[in-house]
């Protein structure tokens, strides 16, 4: 008997809900207690207490799984637990939507000049800040600048209209208009401070107020900026500085297309946020505590173990506590004896979605200009002349995120991982730098993949002319062109050829400014191994003739500039990336479709090959195109016209006369 | 004097054993055999599991929701010449299926229309023994409270 009792008992662990575990339990006691136990009708007081504690179990069982299931992003339930998945793999749920829409900006400037040189006088032009507040009153709702409008300055992708505003008696003009374009939201501007003691590791704070959109800016008492960061651990932030010569003597130059020069900083000074599902925002600091650097906190050789520098490093006071790296500021900075000033909006939701022409007060607006030299009547008037107008509605303004649309908002952005890794993703992600940044109209990336003729260098050697003819070039055979054009790949490097657009948006090389901004931009997101080689792209300027047979009855003239509309629209620059061959049936096809036309007829005059369209090269840069000679009759295989081994967009420069139609008659 | 297997023992055997026990007998009370008092006979823990199932409204037990009888419901209908009928039938029903062991030999209800009383006493036997049998008396006015 003495061995049965230290023979452990048989329990069915298996069994989770009520009749399984009641069965497991009525099986215990008729193994364990025949003699105390025989009773299992469900009448009697021992089977109550039997039932009782299956249900006990089947209650815990539930909460074990109803606790699994919601540790998983794909089955959790709660919203608290979505929200809290959610937040640790980066994605912040949002608990309201601000609307958005696209607004005029106007603002009137003097003139300058006079007789036919009458200009608006940019010197007058107003930087409106963002954050610059404007209202819709008729449906109480507020919308907030969040892109900068420069009067002063116009560019081909943030362009200022200008139009006569006011004349005087002989008709010249003596006031202009000048108006841009600049994206609003919506949401109520609301500054709160907080103020802190002594410096407390991941000190939190919650904002006042609910549906928080976004937090604006964070000041401490010095005024000091405070960053937002997706963690605390990242310590590197994108900060923005006007391109002038303060900045760079150099890049200046290229400040009326590149306003602002992109730099990554690093800072100490950051804080994360969280959101609860009920609405309430949190600002997380770091852990920072120290009051001294880091350097004086964490050991270093120069203290600690290297008897040569410091004999006497156990006896002094050197940093020797290992517990030392919890009080530095990796994480971040905790605020200290300090004030913090948080603006931040709030609102949102789908009553923000107000119609067009209804976001036309000013509420307060925060615009500087630098006065030098202006007159202060003149000065006071263009500020007061500046108004706003929505043409569009306000739109995407909407409610929280409901838990469907957080679970696929989260897998989508997880997959992201905010990493560049494919050529798609470099190119979305140059595409998305603002433009205050320098504008990117075409890009293209290839693996660093350079021509070499000869100097370059193949896993260590040097290719001399010898080497060449020996291994490149079949024996007893000329030297041919294409045996010089060795390539020398290099698996480590990216080519990024970009060009973007003048003030009369046609394709130009993108200055130094902006290439510097593109290769700041890509830092956080490029993979360490990809270097990044930002070139220019090759512009090849091109016309386009072609020649038809009209409808008896239709107006040739008519038809013809029809004809020029379509090869226009075909050759439209937004249309065209770089690597993009010509097919020249498709143009062929759109003439043929202009209503009138018979037939799409090969050009008499210059067409030796009977081409249906005719494409050459223009190349002359005193004519204003690019420089670049590229021979397209060799370029043409099968009615295609491929443009240049090196990346190369075709551009039609002049439309007006570099497109040329003929009518042949009519039947 | 234990039984060699009492799993496998019959309940007459199990009912001559005083050292075996079928279950936990109602009202619950301190033995020295165990942490309740427990009894020995089948017919002795069938009058507790009666009063049990009784005295056990529908739908009280966890997950056993058509376990009890309808005496408390009927409590509260009206005290006429059908009520003794409504007793009865709801003995015999929930006794039916609950305890079908149990062979009722009467069922006894006194209506007191002056104090709103209802006595009821079951007197009951099993098919096991039939000649032994028990009695059981509830007291309708009291037992709620």
């Amino acid at each position: 008997m003495a061995l049965d009792k230290q023979r452990p008992k048989d329990i069915n662990f298996l069994n989770k809900n009520f009749t399984g575990l009641r069965g497991d339990l009525i099986d215990f006691a008729k193994d364990y207690f025949p003699s105390s136990y025989s009773d299992f009708n469900e009448t009697s007081p021992g089977m109550m207490f039997i039932e009782m504690a299956a249900y006990v179990g089947d209650i815990l069982s539930f909460y074990i799984d109803e606790q699994f299931r919601e540790s998983l992003l794909a089955y959790a339930e709660e919203r608290k637990t979505v929200f809290a998945i959610a937040q640790s793999y980066g994605y912040k749920p949002t608990i309201s939507t601000p609307a958005q829409t696209t607004l005029e900006v106007f603002q009137t400037v003097p003139a300058a000049g006079s007789g036919d040189n009458v200009t608006p006088n940019y010197s007058y032009g107003y930087r409106v800040k963002p954050g610059s507040v404007v209202s819709a009153d008729q449906f109480g709702k507020t919308f907030r600048l969040v892109e900068e409008v420069d009067f002063s300055t116009s560019g081909s992708l943030d362009p200022v209209e200008t139009s006569i505003y006011e004349v005087d008696d002989s008709g010249n003009p003596t006031k202009f208009l000048l108006k841009k374009n600049a994206r609003c939201v919506s949401g109520e501007v609301v500054k709160e401070t907080f103020s802190f003691g002594s410096a407390k590791a991941y000190d939190m704070l919650t904002l006042g107020s609910k549906n928080v959109l976004e937090v604006i800016s964070c000041i401490d008492s010095d005024g000091n900026k405070w960053y937002h960061v997706d963690s605390l651990a990242q310590d590197l932030i994108y900060d923005e500085v006007r391109n002038d010569a303060e900045f760079d003597p150099n890049l200046a130059a290229y400040n009326d297309t590149t306003p602002y020069m992109l730099k990554l900083i690093r800072t100490k000074k950051r804080f994360k946020t969280h959101i609860k599902p009920d609405g309430t925002f949190q600002l997380q600091f770091g852990s920072g505590t120290a009051t001294e650097n880091d350097e004086e906190v964490i050991p270093n050789p120069s203290t600690v173990g290297n008897s040569n520098v410091n004999s006497d490093f156990l006896n002094s006071n050197s940093a020797l506590d290992p517990a030392n790296f919890l009080e530095t500021s990796v994480y971040g900075q905790a605020p200290a004896n300090t004030t913090l000033t948080i603006t931040y909006s709030t609102g949102g939701g789908i009553d923000d979605n107000v119609p067009a022409n209804s976001i036309t007060s000013k509420r307060s607006v925060d615009a500087a200009i630098n006065s030098a030299g202006l007159d202060g009547t003149l000065r006071d008037e263009s500020l007061n002349s500046i108004s706003v107008n929505n043409p569009s509605p306000a739109t995407g303004g909407k409610g929280a995120e409901t838990i469907k649309e957080i679970k696929e908002n989260v897998k989508q952005y997880f997959q992201a991982q905010q990493r560049a890794v494919s050529k798609e993703d470099y190119v979305t992600r140059v595409y998305s730098m603002p433009s205050k940044f320098g504008n990117i109209s075409k890009i293209f990336i290839t693996q660093d993949d350079q021509l070499n003729s000869g100097q370059g260098v193949i896993q260590g050697q040097t290719i001399s002319p010898e080497v060449l003819m020996e291994k490149y070039v079949e024996p007893n055979e000329p030297l041919k062109v294409q045996d010089l054009e060795v390539r020398v790949p290099n698996p480590m490097a990216l080519n990024f050829y970009v060009l973007g657009y003048n003030k009369q948006k046609k394709l130009e090389h993108v200055n130094e400014a902006t290439k510097r901004n593109i290769k700041t931009y890509l830092g956080p997101y490029r993979m360490l191994t990809d270097a990044v080689n930002i070139k220019d792209g090759y512009i090849i300027n091109i016309g386009v003739r072609f020649s038809i047979y009209a409808k008896k009855g239709f107006n040739k003239e008519e038809i013809i500039f029809k004809c020029i509309q379509k090869v226009k629209d075909y050759f439209n620059v937004d249309k065209w990336q770089i690597n993009q061959p010509i097919i020249l049936s498709d143009i062929a096809y759109e003439i043929s479709l202009v209503e009138g036309v018979n037939s799409v007829v090969p050009p008499i005059e210059n067409n030796p090959d009977g081409s249906l369209i005719i494409i050459n090269n223009k190349f002359n840069k005193a004519s204003g195109y690019s420089g670049n000679i590229f021979d397209i009759s060799t370029a043409v295989k099968n009615g295609v016209v491929y443009p240049s081994l090196d990346p190369s967009i075709f551009e039609i420069r002049f439309p007006d006369i570099d497109i040329v139609g003929k009518c042949l008659g009519d039947y | 004097m234990a039984l060699e297997n009492p799993r496998t023992t019959s309940v007459r055997s199990r009912d001559k054993d005083p050292d075996t026990f079928i279950g936990v007998s109602l009202p619950f009370v301190h033995s020295r055999h165990g942490w309740f008092k427990s009894s020995t006979t089948l017919l002795k823990q069938t009058k507790s599991n009666m009063k049990n199932l009784l005295l056990t409204v529908k739908g009280e037990r966890v997950n056993q929701p058509e376990l009890g009888c309808d005496l408390f419901n009927i409590l509260f209908e009206p005290m006429d010449d059908k009520l003794s009928e409504k007793i009865d039938s709801s003995i015999r029903e929930s006794v039916g299926l609950w305890l079908p062991h149990v062979v009722l030999k009467g069922i006894n209800i006194d209506l007191q229309h002056d104090l709103n009383l209802v006595n009821i006493s079951v007197t009951f036997t099993t098919r096991i023994e039939p000649n032994a049998t028990e009695t059981i008396t509830l007291n309708l006015a009291t037992v709620g409270e």
